[in-house]
């Protein structure tokens, strides 16, 4: 063989690139979406209670258009190569695309402009790419042997998908024929198998993969992993229970079960930094720390809610924004260029280093202007004030703006790597 | 590479691992080496010795050593195709001799007809990296060193006046799987700048921590052969990183799934 080659075929673990990256860089531009939708309805998304319009149109270009964005690219990309099992086809990859994407805009649209048809049809269409994605992900999962751990956190975030697809769907019928009896109490589910189910479950079971990976640090403790994986399963099962039925009793239980979970995880995960080769790990850890600060802090805030302390819209803010999309913009920030060199690697010209291809100044602008946003948001939602969350969502905007030139100059330095490398081929060939 | 010189004892797909460039200097001696230098060594004959390959090349032992070793860059002197090539020991012989080395001799285990492997593998499994044991055979052990060479054993032989041999076996890698970085950096101590890592029982991400382990270590051998049983990808922008690059030996499919010899080494201008 020759140096630097990766098989391709039937056995090849890299997609093209195209795939992965589509998903990506939808990803950030849903990013911006999602701050301008705020921006538009700073005062509605402060006391957000529910009903359609602009600020549910910007909560589902934050959970469709970024998280299950990333999500998808993710799980098609890192999951067959972590599990060593290779897609069977490329095409439903494609075609989850062509029926999320268009989806997702139709349903923004329709939420936006309150328009129930149009929210139905983004909603189906949405539905069968992330049916579609189910699928896929579920054959890889079927076949994987190895990874047991990361695998049962992917079939449980795959169940809460199937769930919430199901919880949504009826959401949206309800707005129009009012068919639900507790409309609030299927929506808290919905969220919950959406936030924590999904989204939750992939993030922590990714962790376990992606983590020691990148510190360069043993796999975490099985035992402590197990025992995680346990509670937050238990917890995530009385949550959406307590959630759909109204039963605190099953709600105090899940929250319970979520922080002894959670608590293992974060163990688990600074375990893995503590023994890592790599100490340095950027802004990325930065911003992947902070989200393991706020996970706790988000249950915590659960709990407030439950007393009255704090409204939900705080809770549902602090886990979308401080939590979970810090913790993305982590991830996405080191996957991005990593994604970018596997596939420079093909080449047999010297590709750049990762660190060559990361511009840590557009980083260190996100982060802070992230970091100012989530504050901002947080206190406007505290003090029912859309001057702060209007404010929190232009500081967004300019964080989001630099997280896709990130990514873009990224995607640039490896079309010109692979346009150089074509061209010097091309030259070797005449001689 | 490694800096000893190979005797007739020597496996040959131990010569051509740490020779690339080898396999096409000898393809010019005979047909069936060409067959190698393009689809590599078959399993069946992953045991054969140096000497026993140079009958294929219908060549003298030292002659065929002598091409072997200028091949891999060792300096050999032509002059003296007499001179006894058995007489070059690997340095990590008299390491051992200065130890109390431990001794298995199997020759009466043999002659009562019992097969001593079990034995072996008991003794074997007890080792650390670095420690070995001596074993006496009324033959040279040829597909013994096979395998346990395929389970990270150095071994040399020699054949003694009463035509028994005694043959050295020392751990140069981790013969489980919890510490083969640790094995790689001791072998690195013992063959100088050539590193062998088995990480194929290793549940991903540790492969890529023990590899890299190995690579940022402050004794960083120049070139790493690996077995690894998957297609490492998240390994390649950690090479390119440190300014190393990869080669893909050989890929194989077997019954427990794929199995892949990876050759990293230094960019030539890094280097």
């Amino acid at each position: 063989m020759f140096p630097g080659t990766i098989l391709m075929g039937a056995q090849a673990r890299l997609l093209p690139p195209s795939i992965p990256f589509r998903f990506f860089y939808v990803a950030c531009f849903f990013h911006i979406v999602f701050w301008a939708l705020v921006l538009v309805s700073a005062n509605e998304v402060a006391g957000f209670r529910g009903g359609t319009g602009p600020a549910l149109a910007a909560l589902h270009a934050l959970t469709l258009g970024v998280f299950a964005m990333t999500a998808m690219g993710a799980s098609f990309q890192l999951l067959t190569v972590a599990t060593g099992v290779a897609l069977r086809a490329v095409w439903p990859c494609h075609l989850a695309w062509w029926f999320f994407f268009p989806g997702v805009l139709v349903l923004l649209t329709g939420f936006a402009i309150h328009h129930h048809y149009t929210q139905a049809a983004g909603a189906f269409a949405a539905i069968i790419g992330l049916v579609i994605y189910a699928l896929t992900v579920a054959d890889v999962l079927l076949r994987t042997k190895s990874l047991k751990l990361a695998v049962s956190h992917a079939w449980v975030a795959l169940a809460a998908l199937i769930g919430l697809l199901g919880f949504g769907f009826a959401l949206i019928v309800d707005f129009d024929h009012g068919f639900l009896n507790d409309h609030a109490a299927i929506g808290l589910t919905h969220f919950i198998l959406a936030v924590f189910g999904f989204m939750g479950m992939l993030a922590l079971g990714f962790s376990t993969i992606l983590v020691p990976m990148f510190a360069l640090s043993p796999a975490v403790p099985d035992k402590a992993g197990w025992f995680s994986f346990v509670f937050v399963v238990l917890a995530l099962a009385a949550s959406a229970y307590g959630a759909a039925e109204r039963n605190e009793m099953a709600l105090y239980g899940g929250l319970a079960a979520g922080l002894v979970g959670v608590g293992l995880h974060l163990w688990c995960m600074l375990l893995s930094l503590k023994k890592g080769m790599r100490k340095r790990l950027g802004i990325s850890f930065v911003m992947v720390k902070a989200a393991w600060v706020m996970l706790p802090v988000v249950l915590l805030v659960g709990l407030a809610v439950m007393t009255d302390w704090v409204s939900v819209t705080l809770f549902g803010f602090l886990a979308l924004v401080g939590w979970m999309l810090t913790f993305l913009l982590g991830i996405l920030q080191r996957i991005i260029p990593f994604l970018a060199s596997m596939n420079m690697n093909r080449k047999g010209s010297k590709p750049p280093t990762l660190s060559e291809m990361a511009n840590e100044r557009l980083l260190k602008v996100t982060l802070v202007c992230h970091a100012v946003a989530v504050v901002l948001g947080g206190l406007g939602i505290v003090q029912d004030q859309g001057n702060f969350v209007f404010a929190g969502a232009i500081s967004g905007i300019i964080g989001a703006v630099a997280f896709l030139w990130y990514a873009v100059a990224v995607g640039t330095t490896y079309l010109s790597y692979h346009n150089e490398s074509d061209r010097t081929a091309l030259e070797t060939t005449d001689l | 590479m490694t800096d000893r010189i190979f005797t007739e004892n020597d496996l040959l797909a131990d010569a051509l691992l740490a020779h690339p460039g080898l396999d096409e200097r000898l393809s010019r001696l005979h047909p069936y080496f060409a067959h190698v230098a393009e689809f590599g060594l078959c399993d069946h004959k992953k045991t054969t010795t140096l000497g026993e390959a140079a009958q294929w090349a219908s060549l003298s032992a030292e002659t065929f050593l002598s091409f072997v070793n200028c091949g891999a860059g060792l300096a050999v002197d032509l002059s003296d195709p007499a001179k006894p090539s058995r007489d070059v020991r690997p340095s990590w012989i008299e390491t051992l001799l200065g130890e109390d080395i431990h001794e298995i001799d199997v020759r009466a285990d043999l002659k009562s007809g019992q097969d001593p492997f079990k034995r072996i593998m008991n003794e074997i499994s007890q080792l650390a990296v670095g420690e070995g044991f001596r074993l006496r055979a009324p033959f040279n052990p040829v597909p013994l060193r096979g395998v346990l060479a395929e389970r990270g054993m150095a071994s040399y032989g020699e054949p003694q006046e009463d035509g028994s041999w005694v043959v050295y076996f020392h751990a140069v890698q981790s013969l489980g799987t919890g510490n083969s970085a640790k094995a790689g950096v001791e072998d690195l101590k013992v063959l100088g700048r050539t590193a062998h890592l088995d990480v194929r029982r290793l549940e991903p991400p540790q492969p890529l921590v023990e590899i890299l382990t190995l690579l940022d270590s402050p004794d960083a051998p120049r070139e790493v052969f690996v077995r690894i049983h998957r297609e490492p990808v998240f390994l390649f922008p950690e090479l390119s990183e440190r300014d190393w690059e990869y080669e893909v030996l050989e890929h194989k499919l077997n019954d427990e799934g794929e199995e892949f010899l990876l050759y990293l080494s230094k960019r030539r201008s890094a280097a």
